[in-house]
């Protein structure tokens, strides 16, 4: 669990890392505008991020404000969010 | 098709892959028959928890301490079926903690290692529990295992052996002449041999008709919810202590020549079970029912049942839910054993609840039995014959 | 009150959004129901300004009367006549009662398990488009589109629309797309379309290649590059053949496959059609299921597109309008025939791409056994096969022996690659009338505070 850093309006971030949003922005939309593909590991390890992009394959999982296994694609990237990758404690 | 066996095994559950795997090490020919896929039948629809209750009878105790011992020892041989050995909470209320506490002195002295944590212990043990629990009997030899993958280990080993495994093969009858088995009748021919093993689960009943026994397994119906992955959530195995209650007060419902007397109500009891895989399988119901259909109200009893007792839940995903059928028996035992009503024949069924955790055991009796040998364990109380087998039987 | 008048329709794409039309037109009370937060389905995705023939904006503007739930899910048909919904934004649970019930949960793209699928930046072509037209990203700057089909046309003029360098890789031969110019020429809509496309993709030297597959993507942390072959007409790699090329991006685009959970779990009746290596819904000429009261329209039912859409949906709720008595017999007839007239129409060009670009049996060969086969469960090709173990090869057999299809995705993924993975490598027939994959509830993963057990419900 981390606590949320302070963040201007228009970001969210990443692992502690500033990342822009605009409005409409999904999550995986405001990644991928920074070139930011992998999103998880697998079990044994290998990256993995956005695939069907339309919130069927649950690949492009995140942790947004302590929730696991949100859908980076599908869920619409608020301002101030705390978006954790890989897997995290749920 | 016609052919021989020393043996045939019929059931491709976690049962009858156990008896299969340990006959194939003492026994030249064996076979097992499965009439669709191998687990596709209770195992395959259940919760697998490796271990023992807190309020069993000193000779069940007995029982699963040498069935924990069994998977310690395949373990330890190379058995992999993601057998692992956490450890198990029974989380008790304040008007529980007191009968727990009492059992804990027997089950220390029957082998079974468990210890009391207060309060203040459980919160740091299982951080997401309620807050309100008086406490936990810790059961540190309580364990979980595949029942998928130990089947197909299992048989695997059997086969390595020279054990042919059946799959698609519906036994139609077991065949007997003046009393003693002569064969096992099946969709592709009749199969000649001396030795049979019944360890079908809850389908044993109506294979026993064919020999002319009437043996007192009936379905009791389990549901479980699967969770979305949630690795780390929880530590323990966790059941309420409410579910020994509700596992005890089981034993005997008013039973008729058809089998329990109908309007028995549901019981449900919170059982959760982290997977290896992330998954959590939270369960559980027990109602006399022979459909795998789910019902909603079960799950929606199970839920809540869950949702008190590990409260984040409530905002975790569930992905899936299932119904299986436990072959469960009037006095809460299975049957394990020969009868005297028909040569030849060992039935290995009626584990209810357990059949996992006692699955290797049931198969290392077996092997002892059909080869003649003296069973490692006194399984007087587990004889089938304590039932009346040539009662008449009655409509399924 | 069960006058037999309250319609329900499970999906907000094109079929949706007609039948949802046609049917409030003619009397009846229809809710509507969808998982995004906008109406339009994915073919309206990001382009929720469209004035297309049955946009969402034209459903606004005829001000139907329909009641619509956006952002929510169906999690559960309990009993005939109920469905379970769960609103995510709220976390309302509602079981909503109706008298009939149209089915329009539309398709999603065919997954394709080749060797490196799973490296972050290979993406599906749907999802590749849908990226581009609603948020102007991409997975990548330099692209693959491959696959095969008119779809890839339409996603390369997406991505290189935002400035992506595109390649487009057909795995079909160029005839096969020749074979189309007599039946594009005869439907104007189609015609323009295409041809601006080609117009737009040779203005921003976007390259064509036939009869060539991206047989594997490499990289360790993200696409950095793939092998594309030549193939025959089985879609099997000519050997010597074999390029690498440097992209930072694979769009898969194989075609689609219909999502059926919810009809499967009401109990409709399918049919696999063994040219497409799908399953659909049946249904009759006015687009009934076998299940009655139940009706399908849309990707479902047969791989159409848009147009197919709009017309089975209007046919689905005149239909149900005619069943339920809100429209009589000589109402119906009237208002029937110019949609299926419609439909052949629009069926021509539908028709021509369910045959000219089905998926061969080379394309279940690029698999190597390290190559993932269920990405939720990390399962690959390798421990499929070690999971058969000489039983006989079914789905079911794998997902037993190896947890395939036990994942968050529940085998919307790897099914489908099991099934034909399975038939072309094992012989396994599926079934011509059962999808060999059971579905139990809840049909999308819902909290467990609002199902079963609804926290205000208790």
């Amino acid at each position: 669990m981390t606590t949320a850093p302070q963040v201007e309006d228009g970001a969210l971030t990443l692992d502690g890392k500033r990342v822009a949003v605009r409005p409409g922005d999904t999550i995986a939309a405001a990644l991928l505008r920074q070139g930011i593909v992998a999103l998880r590991h697998s079990r044994t390890g290998e990256a993995r991020g956005v695939f069907c992009g339309i919130g069927i394959c649950n690949e492009c999982l995140v942790t947004v404000n302590g929730r696991p296994n949100v859908r980076a694609c599908v869920t619409p990237a608020e301002a101030g969010a705390v978006v954790a990758t890989g897997r995290a404690s749920p | 098709m016609s052919e021989t066996a020393d043996v045939v095994v019929i059931g491709g559950g976690v049962v009858g892959a156990a008896c299969a795997e340990a006959l194939s090490r003492r026994v030249k020919r064996v076979v097992l028959l499965e009439r669709r896929g191998l687990a596709s039948g209770t195992s395959s629809a259940c919760q697998s928890g490796v271990g023992h209750g807190v309020f069993a009878d000193d000779y069940d105790l007995r029982l699963d301490r040498a069935a924990i011992d069994e998977f310690q020892a395949l373990a330890a041989d190379g058995l992999d079926a993601d057998y692992s050995r956490r450890g198990a909470l029974l989380v008790c209320g304040p008007d529980e903690a007191t009968t727990v506490r009492e059992q804990l002195p027997r089950l220390r002295a029957l082998g079974l290692p468990v210890e009391w944590l207060g309060a203040e212990a459980l919160r740091d043990a299982e951080p997401s529990l309620a807050r309100d629990y008086a406490g936990a009997a810790r059961l540190t030899d309580m364990g979980q295992v595949s029942p998928m993958r130990l089947v197909m280990e299992l048989t695997a080993r059997a086969s390595g052996r020279g054990a042919a495994i059946r799959t698609d093969v519906e036994v139609s009858g077991i065949a007997t002449e003046q009393g003693r088995v002569t064969g096992v009748q099946t969709s592709s021919g009749t199969i000649a041999t001396g030795e049979v093993v019944l360890a079908a689960g809850v389908w044993s009943r109506d294979l026993a008709r064919t020999a002319g026994l009437s043996v007192p397994i009936w379905p009791l119906k389990g549901h479980v919810l699967v969770s979305e992955p949630l690795p780390g959530l929880l530590n323990h195995y966790l059941t309420e202590a409410e579910y020994e209650v509700a596992a005890a007060s089981f034993g005997k419902p008013e039973m008729t020549p058809s089998g329990p007397k109908p309007g028995w109500p549901p019981r449900t009891a919170a059982v959760l079970q982290p997977l290896p895989s992330g998954q959590i399988l939270i369960g559980s119901s027990r109602e006399f029912a022979s459909d795998r259909e789910v019902n909603r109200e079960r799950l929606a009893q199970i839920a809540r049942r869950a949702v008190r007792m590990v409260p984040v839940l409530a905002e975790r995903r569930i992905i899936r839910s299932y119904a299986g059928l436990r072959p469960w028996t009037p006095d809460g035992r299975p049957l394990i054993g020969r009868t005297r009503h028909v040569r030849g024949l060992t039935i290995a069924a009626g584990h209810g609840g357990e059949g996992n955790s006692r699955s290797l055991v049931t198969g290392r009796l077996v092997a002892d039995i059909v080869a003649g040998a003296t069973p490692h364990f006194d399984i007087a109380p587990l004889s089938p014959d304590r039932f009346d087998l040539r009662a008449p039987a009655a409509a399924a | 009150m069960s006058d037999g008048r309250a319609l329900l329709v499970v999906g907000g794409g094109p079929a949706g959004m007609a039948a949802a039309r046609a049917a409030s037109a003619a009397g009846l009370r229809v809710t509507l129901v969808d998982e995004s937060n906008r109406l339009g389905g994915q073919y309206f995705r990001g382009r929720q300004d469209s004035r297309e023939p049955g946009s969402p904006h034209a459903f606004a503007a005829a001000a139907t009367g329909v009641r619509v739930l956006l952002g929510t899910v169906v999690v559960d048909a309990p009993r005939a006549g109920a469905l379970t919904v769960w609103n995510q934004a709220s976390d309302h649970v509602e079981e909503i009662a109706h008298d009939r019930l149209v089915l329009a949960t539309g398709a999603y793209d065919r997954p394709v398990a080749i060797p490196g699928w799973t490296l972050p930046g290979v993406v599906t072509a749907g999802g590749a488009s849908t990226l581009a037209k609603a948020h102007g990203v991409a997975p990548g700057k330099r692209l693959l589109v491959a696959g095969s089909g008119p779809f890839l046309l339409s996603v390369a003029d997406d991505l290189s629309a935002k400035g992506c360098m595109v390649e487009i890789i057909e795995a079909s031969p160029w005839r096969a797309s020749a074979s189309g110019l007599g039946v594009i020429a005869m439907d104007a809509e189609i015609a323009r379309q295409t041809a601006g496309y080609l117009a737009r993709l040779a203005t921003r030297r976007v390259r064509r290649r036939y009869g060539t597959m991206v047989t594997a993507i490499h990289g360790t942390d993200r696409v950095e590059a793939a092998t594309v072959e030549q193939v025959d007409r089985d879609w099997r790699p000519i050997s010597g053949t074999a390029r690498m090329i440097s992209v930072d991006g694979v769009c898969l685009g194989y075609g689609f496959v219909p999502q059926l959970e919810l009809a499967q779990a009401i109990g409709c009746a399918l049919e696999r059609d063994d040219v497409s290596a799908n399953y659909f819904v049946r249904v009759d000429a006015g687009m009934r299921t076998s299940t009655s009261e139940v009706y399908a329209a849309g990707e479902i039912t047969g791989l159409g597109g848009k147009r197919v859409a709009l017309a089975q949906g209007e046919g689905a709720g005149l239909t149900a309008a005619l069943d339920a008595g809100a429209l009589d017999r000589a109402n119906y007839d009237v208002r029937i025939a110019p949609v299926i007239a419609r439909l052949r129409q629009v069926d021509r060009v539908a028709d021509w791409i369910r045959r000219a670009f089905v998926p061969r049996d080379g394309l279940w060969s690029c698999a190597t056994p390290e190559t993932t086969l269920c990405r939720c469960e990390d399962i690959t090709h390798r421990a499929a096969e070690a999971g058969l173990a000489g039983n006989p090869p079914t789905p079911y057999a794998v997902k037993t022996a190896t947890r395939a299809g036990m994942g968050l995705c529940q085998g919307r993924i790897c099914s489908p690659i099991l099934t034909e993975w399975l038939r072309v490598r094992h012989g396994y027939q599926p079934p011509s009338e059962e999808r060999p994959w059971r579905i139990r509830p809840p049909l999308r993963p819902v909290p467990l505070g609002a199902w079963p057990a609804h926290k205000a419900n208790p």
